[in-house]
């Protein structure tokens, strides 16, 4: 679609992206609570929708002649969804390697490795996430937002011998289209705690050494580009590929994904930054509830998983149900995600719902699922309704964090989707058979 | 020469085994197995030796009760004396003596069940020294007992007791066909797996289906590598165990007999084949994982073939395929909510299973099978129902809690005990800060046998494990060392 090649150029949207037949008409939701991922909320409001586009979005809105009328009254209509580290689109069966390329295991493509080259519009997961509401996702390589599931099943794959970087995420939305890109290559992922010390060689010191390392190689590459091509530069310690993926990071253009649980190897990594001058995200964080002042004071952001309270890695020793409104509290950008198998994309309100149960204010806890991963990985067009923006957003039997509560209705980027899923067929063949 | 090493054995066995010897003539004494040589003997080896402290007279008042029998109680009271359930009903007149609390606005259930649970068997830190669920060296592990890898100290016990769970079964995994027996523990702190066992519980054996014994034994270039050679090797293990329970029976039909000559060489004990033989007579219940609607299915008619039912298939992301079958044979199913597709034979999962199971008529279960999903299995089971109602099934709040109260009650043989407050049941329950199936509830106070184990408002008094105690809390970051 024109809109993802507008999103790909970084050019701000275009209502004319949208213009066709197929796509001429007017929807107006009246009397529901709308929320628009902002932490604003109002009650009675009227949302009209005229070609994928907000026209209007608050109470006391005219209804145009022709308009779709539908009766919000008891609903709530959010902003679509974000997954913040997932392998959706990457991922059909896991164990079924043919089916699943959220791992890679080459050492010459470690940073270089580009998710997005393997993503598949046609996996049954997309049409899951987006039944649940998730309208964005983020594709992040395997095993940097580390949480094995199943693992004495031996159903998950050990990942001792991964490569210490695991390469440049990718942003997709989830609408029904061939191409599902949104943004490429925005930054580098990296484990850093006790799983990347695995790799590194089984200390947590040699991840810091090779990382530093890498950072230097890169940044006397670019400085370096035409002697490197006549063989004219020391050797280096990554390939030509991943000095290339890591000289935005190692300049601090790029983010620098780092996946890290204990408070101590979190006040390590906000070091580094410091010292390297590289842009943080961190990922996991599950420690990050006893360092929260310290991060806030970094102004990093943060990826958590609010449900993670189980310490059965000795990094997450002290996990707890309350880290996400901890940090929140000490002023932290506080991003809620859920477990970065794709096949449970929308188990993402849950986490957010947990995250309120334990102390996050629920508008926060929102924003934290809709417009603070837009704004932090680049999708403006997306996280927040306001007018003029093409509609991504989701309309709600009531709370959207309630289990028991189902999406109604689902656009991605202007267009409504069918909320169908192979997992329904299944369920409508059976129920009565 | 079997008779000489019971009589060498005696002496080393318990004060009770002494003593039946002593009792018995000299005669009857030669031919007197040793209770470890004697499967009949002691089928209790490893007692539970559970025992909840005094739980006294109290009512809880004025909640909404969801009673686990598929009724809702508005202003329900319920009554608890000595640790059991004295009544439950609308309003009730609270008894002389009791102590009264107030559960007004606030919801009421059994305590959540969930059996199909690792906790102590992989226990949490998850490092190698505490990997003790599989015993992945032969596809038939029939003779081992998940309580003898349960590790008490596991942090993931009081989590759970957290979510509401007072009652677990452990499983060993299922690498294999047969994996072992599992147990059913009591959410209480302890210093050994028999203070948390469940008085009276039965013992349950844990089969396997499908791709893991397949490919945990064909990766190793040895049977079972297709699901053909699974079934081979259930088929060919129950042949063996009917066999073994007959010249066991013949054995004790002559001491029974009193024979002068006594009953002859008793047959030589065998731990696996004492699990599947008791299957066989029905004191052991089968607890089956397996996946797929085809290969239940096949299960069925092997447990039909040699004459055992089979209690629970396990994470049956199928079985909504054959609610007409599950219903026939009375089979549970404990399944999940939103797992699906992480292997081949889970690609089919739904989230209305468990609903259209129910709808069908047969005994639907949530289940967790993981550490995190058991401190949440309401809000698991609210996606069951919310997916069910999707499809237009008329599935109340009321008859939901059964998925993870009284139906996985039946599932373990301990629904006589607990899993609805019914009057003479175990009082284990859950008073929930509101309706236990909204992600914002919480476990308020949480009871087994009448015994507050979970005080929401008190965290000091809420169970930790050993693991946990002592080690370094927050403080350290913000100490004034330079």
């Amino acid at each position: 679609m024109n809109t993802v090649k507008k999103a790909l150029l970084g050019s701000v949207f275009a209502a004319l992206a949208f213009s066709g037949a197929a796509l001429a008409q007017t929807i107006a939701i009246q009397g529901a609570t709308l929320v628009t991922g902002t932490g604003v909320s109002l009650t009675g409001a009227t949302i009209i929708i005229q070609n994928g586009i907000i026209t209007a979005a608050g109470t006391g809105a005219a209804i145009p002649a022709g308009a779709t009328l539908i009766d919000g009254t008891g609903k709530v209509i959010t902003p679509g969804l974000f997954v913040s580290s997932s392998d959706l689109g990457i991922d059909e069966v896991s164990a079924v390697p043919q089916t699943n390329d959220s791992s890679a295991e080459n050492k010459d493509f470690a940073v270089a490795y580009d998710p997005s080259y393997s993503v598949n519009p046609a996996s049954t997961l997309l049409p899951l996430a987006r039944a649940g509401g998730v309208t964005r996702a983020v594709v992040m390589p395997a095993a940097a937002f580390g949480d094995g599931a199943h693992t004495h099943e031996g159903d998950t794959a050990g990942h001792a011998d991964e490569p210490m970087f695991h390469g440049q995420p990718a942003v997709i939305h989830t609408g029904a289209a061939p191409d599902i890109l949104v943004r490429t290559r925005i930054g580098v992922a990296l484990p850093f705690g006790e799983s990347a010390a695995s790799n590194a060689g089984g200390s947590r010191s040699l991840t810091v050494a090779i990382l530093k390392a890498a950072l230097e190689d890169a940044r006397h590459y670019g400085a370096n580009k035409a002697a490197f091509n006549q063989g004219g530069t020391r050797d280096y310690s990554l390939s030509r590929q991943d000095l290339e993926a890591l000289l935005p990071v190692a300049k601090g253009e790029a983010p620098l994904f780092l996946a890290v649980s204990r408070a101590a190897d979190i006040r390590l990594a906000l070091r580094l930054a410091r010292e390297e001058k590289l842009k943080l995200v961190l990922l996991g964080v599950e420690e990050g509830w006893i360092v929260a002042d310290e991060i806030a004071a970094a102004g990093v952001p943060v990826v958590v998983k609010p449900t993670t309270n189980i310490p059965n890695r000795f990094e997450i020793q002290r996990a707890r149900l309350e880290n996400a409104a901890l940090m929140e509290k000490a002023g932290v950008n506080v991003i809620i995600t859920t477990t970065a198998d794709g096949h449970y994309a929308n188990q993402v309100r849950f986490e957010a719902g947990t995250a309120v149960a334990y102390g996050m204010p629920k508008d926060k806890a929102l924003a934290a699922i809709t417009s603070r991963p837009a704004a932090l990985f680049g999708v403006p067009d997306a996280g927040v309704i306001a007018v003029g923006k093409p509609a991504d957003l989701v309309l709600w039997g009531g709370d959207p964090l309630e289990p028991t509560v189902l999406a109604e209705k689902v656009f991605v980027n202007g267009t409504e989707q069918s909320l169908q899923t192979r997992a329904r067929a299944l369920e409508q063949r059976y129920l009565n058979r | 020469m079997v008779a000489g090493l019971a009589l060498v054995l005696a002496g080393c066995a318990t004060g009770q085994a002494t003593k039946q010897s002593t009792d018995k003539n000299r005669d009857d004494d030669k031919a007197a197995l040793a209770q470890g040589l004697d499967p009949a003997a002691n089928r209790d080896p490893f007692p539970s030796r559970y025992k909840p402290a005094p739980s006294g007279l109290f009512a809880l008042t004025g909640a909404t009760v969801l009673t686990g029998t598929g009724q809702r109680i508005d202003n329900g009271t319920v009554i608890v004396r000595d640790g059991r359930i004295e009544a439950v009903g609308a309003a009730l007149p609270v008894p002389a003596g009791a102590t009264v609390v107030n559960a007004t606005g606030r919801y009421i259930t059994p305590g959540i069940i969930d059996m199909h649970s690792h906790l102590g068997v992989y226990a949490s830190p998850a490092v190698e020294a505490h990997s003790d669920g599989n015993e992945a060296t032969a596809p038939n592990t029939a003779e081992v007992w998940a309580e003898h890898s349960v590790w008490p100290q596991d942090p993931g016990f009081e989590r759970a007791l957290r979510g509401g769970v007072t009652t677990l079964k452990i499983l060993p995994g299922s690498a294999n066909l047969f994996g072992g027996r599992s147990v059913t523990l009591k959410n209480v702190p302890a210093r050994n797996v028999q203070e948390m066992k469940f008085p009276g519980a039965p013992y349950g054996l844990k089969m396997a289906c499908g791709e893991n014994p397949k490919r945990v034994y064909g990766g190793k270039g040895r049977a079972p590598a297709s699901r053909m050679s699974n079934v081979a090797g259930y088929r060919a293990a129950w042949i063996e165990a009917a066999e073994y329970r007959r010249k066991w029976d013949a054995y004790y039909e002559k001491q029974k007999k009193g024979d002068d000559k006594g009953p002859g060489d008793p047959p030589k004990r065998d731990l696996q084949l004492d699990t599947l033989a008791d299957v066989l007579r029905g004191e052991i219940l089968i607890q089956n994982h397996c996946y797929r609607a085809d290969e239940m299915s096949v299960m069925l008619d092997i447990a039909k073939e040699f004459g055992y039912s089979i209690r629970a298939f396990h994470h049956a992301t199928e079985a909504y395929k054959i609610g007409d079958l599950l219903k026939e044979s009375g089979t549970c199913i404990a399944t999940w909510a939103h797992w699906w597709g992480f292997k081949m034979e889970a690609y089919d999962g739904v989230p209305a299973n468990a609903a259209i199971v129910h709808h069908k008529g047969a005994c639907a279960v949530i289940h967790s099978d993981d550490e995190t999903l058991i401190q949440h299995l309401t809000k698991e089971t609210a996606q069951a129902m919310a997916e069910g109602r999707y499809l237009g099934l008329d599935i109340k709040d009321e008859d939901a809690i059964t998925w993870i109260t009284a139906n996985p009650a039946k599932a373990i043989g301990i629904q006589d005990k607990t899993g609805t407050l019914e009057p003479g049941k175990m009082a284990d329950i859950v008073v929930w800060s509101g309706n236990p199936f909204s992600i914002y509830t919480l476990a308020d106070l949480v009871y087994i046998d009448g015994v507050l184990m979970h005080d929401r408002a008190n965290p000091p008094a809420q169970p930790r494990s050993d693991f946990e105690l002592g080690q370094s809390g927050p403080e350290i970051f913000k100490a004034g060392v330079k």
